[in-house]
């Protein structure tokens, strides 16, 4: 590396940003909560969640991983050192590092599931298997969780392995030639794949003569109708700020990241809100008109109801395949969901390994080759708790920890760390440094008062109501306790190393130079 | 799908797609950096 690492193009960075963004959530989470939480009516919240607390929070983000890329620090560690010149700062800019690393360990074992059945759609493996039941016995046959059409988790552990390999091949090129290349690529093709999907969905009509009123359009209506008695309820604004924490990718440490790669004077008000809309595009116009449609269409409305209460999981990996073996073409068609929730899940799990790498390349001096080779090897190494403690209960666990209570909390550090204790005209001065447009003053209030109250409130909230059952591991079979245990440790284990590796790197490590130079140095 | 359904749709999509738009003309229409 001759000096700091850059994107190439302005497309590539935006691409990747919202390849970031977008993920399994956009298509199978969304959808689901919407239909679960009121409908049209849950869009109010959605909206309200969005402008307050992702975009103000997404221009935070850019502005202070920029920041750092021109300090040479593209990690939260480093971010927050810079923001805040206290020593704890840049341990609390660990959990920015921890966050992701700790999610991609599970992500990818999730992620290489769709690899798996984009495959076993083309092959015809699950042909024959039409219930919904018979499909979700498929899905934990393939986790080894029965023996009744795989022998054991060998299937699963192969395209585990290719995933990772792809994973590792991709961010082993760098961030222009693996990642932004990638994006290029994926991002138009993941949107091409959610067209023809939605297209052939909102053209279905009703596929059962015998009950005309049940066509894919009706079926929005399970998503868009408003049910304004939800409104009434806590859990419906709390489901919707979390939707929207999921599918914008913010309070996860990788926006961070992926801006420290841009120019010293490129904008990130107009380019930020941009990667945050093409991930609602992604979200609310191909997400909610895909699944959740199709299961109307061919079950009625009180199973698309059950459907959704079922979960994301059992809406992709089970009543999605059963639903295209109706279809013509239904093993294109099924190739082409999962290929679709694939590349969301790839360009996802690139940026979620990239906070680690510019860790210990920005803070330890590591040439890329290596921070690389022990980003995968933790990765590669810790996903085997998840994957073998799927039904203890393990991959929940780290779900609830890092996926909900470290990312609010990380998100409320971040916001007060960048809004007040940078100072917020500083703040307010580093967003619009080279912006397209000027941002009015009410969001300076914003970004004051209104997100760091919203993000509290969520962190309170989410806290109090799943805090206390997960902690003490309420309903947990005798034989789930070692697993969840066990990710713990993984969890508590990740985080010492990491501020340990922080210590050290402050220590020891010449901190009068940005890294670049000092590689340049030693050459 | 009810009216109203329709409504919300044709307002959650008209949000998503105005910004993305604007945004996108935005960036296409500033000096190259």
């Amino acid at each position: 590396m001759t000096e700091r690492e850059r994107w190439v193009t302005r497309w590539g960075l935006i691409l990747a940003m919202a390849g970031n963004a977008i993920g399994l959530g956009n298509f199978l989470r969304f959808p689901v909560q919407a239909a679960q939480n009121g409908g049209g009516a849950f869009m109010i919240p959605y909206f309200l969640a969005l402008f307050l607390l992702a975009v103000p929070l997404m221009w935070c983000e850019w502005a202070m991983g920029r920041y750092g890329g021109r300090h040479g620090h593209g990690s939260t560690p480093g971010i927050f050192a810079l923001l805040w010149r206290r020593p704890i700062a840049k341990y609390l800019g660990v959990l920015g590092v921890f966050l992701p690393i700790s999610v991609v360990i599970y992500y990818t074992y999730i992620e290489s599931w769709t690899l798996g059945y984009s495959v076993f759609s083309l092959l015809g493996q699950y042909a024959g298997v039409t219930t919904r039941g018979g499909m979700s016995e498929f899905l934990a046959s393939y986790q080894g969780l029965n023996h009744v059409f795989f022998a054991g988790l060998f299937v699963a552990y192969f395209f585990f392995l290719v995933t990772m390999g792809l994973n590792w091949w991709i961010v082993r090129q760098g961030v222009a030639k693996g990642i932004e290349r990638l994006a290029l690529v994926a991002m138009p093709l993941l949107f091409l794949f959610g067209v023809i999907l939605v297209v052939r969905v909102l053209t279905i009509g009703a596929p059962d003569p015998a009950h005309p009123e049940q066509g894919a359009l009706n079926g929005l209506g399970f998503v868009w109708n408003p049910d304004f008695s939800r409104l009434g309820d806590a859990k419906v604004w709390l489901a919707a700020a979390g939707q929207i924490f999921f599918t914008t990718g913010v309070g996860w440490g990788a926006i961070q990241v992926y801006a420290s790669y841009m120019k010293e004077r490129s904008d990130v008000v107009v380019t930020g809100l941009s990667t945050v809309m093409t991930n609602e595009v992604a979200e609310v116009i191909l997400g909610g008109s895909i699944a959740i449609p199709i299961a109307f269409a061919f079950f009625g409305a009180p199973s698309t109801l059950e459907v959704a209460r079922s979960g994301a999981y059992n809406l992709g990996f089970a009543t999605m395949p059963v639903i295209f073996q109706f279809l013509p073409m239904g093993g294109l068609l099924g190739m082409l969901w999962f290929l679709l929730l694939f590349l969301a899940a790839l360009t996802s799990s690139v940026a979620l390994m990239q906070p680690l790498i510019a860790f210990l390349q920005d803070e330890l001096r590591l040439n890329r080759r290596r921070a690389v080779g022990i980003t995968v090897a933790i990765v590669f190494l810790g996903a085997h708790i998840p994957m073998l403690g799927l039904k203890g209960g393990a991959l929940d666990e780290m779900d609830f920890w890092c996926g909900t209570f470290g990312v609010a909390l990380f998100a409320l550090i971040e916001c007060v760390i960048f809004v007040w204790l940078f100072s917020p005209e500083k703040a307010w001065a580093e967003i619009h440094h080279g912006a397209l447009v000027k941002l009015p003053r009410l969001f300076l209030f914003i970004l004051k008062y209104v997100t760091p109250l919203y993000l509290g409130v969520l962190f309170v909230a989410w806290a109090w109501q799943q805090g206390p059952a997960v902690l003490s591991m309420e309903g947990a079979a005798p034989a789930d306790v070692p697993w969840r245990w066990a990710a713990r440790l993984l969890m508590v284990g990740l985080i010492g190393l990491l501020c340990l590796l922080t210590a050290v790197a402050w220590r020891r490590v010449d901190r009068t130079l940005p890294p670049h130079q000092i590689l340049l140095e030693k050459r | 799908m009810t009216a109203a359904g329709w409504m919300f749709l044709s307002c959650g999509w008209g949000i998503v797609m105005g910004l993305t738009l604007w945004c996108l003309y935005r960036i296409s229409t500033a000096p190259e950096e």
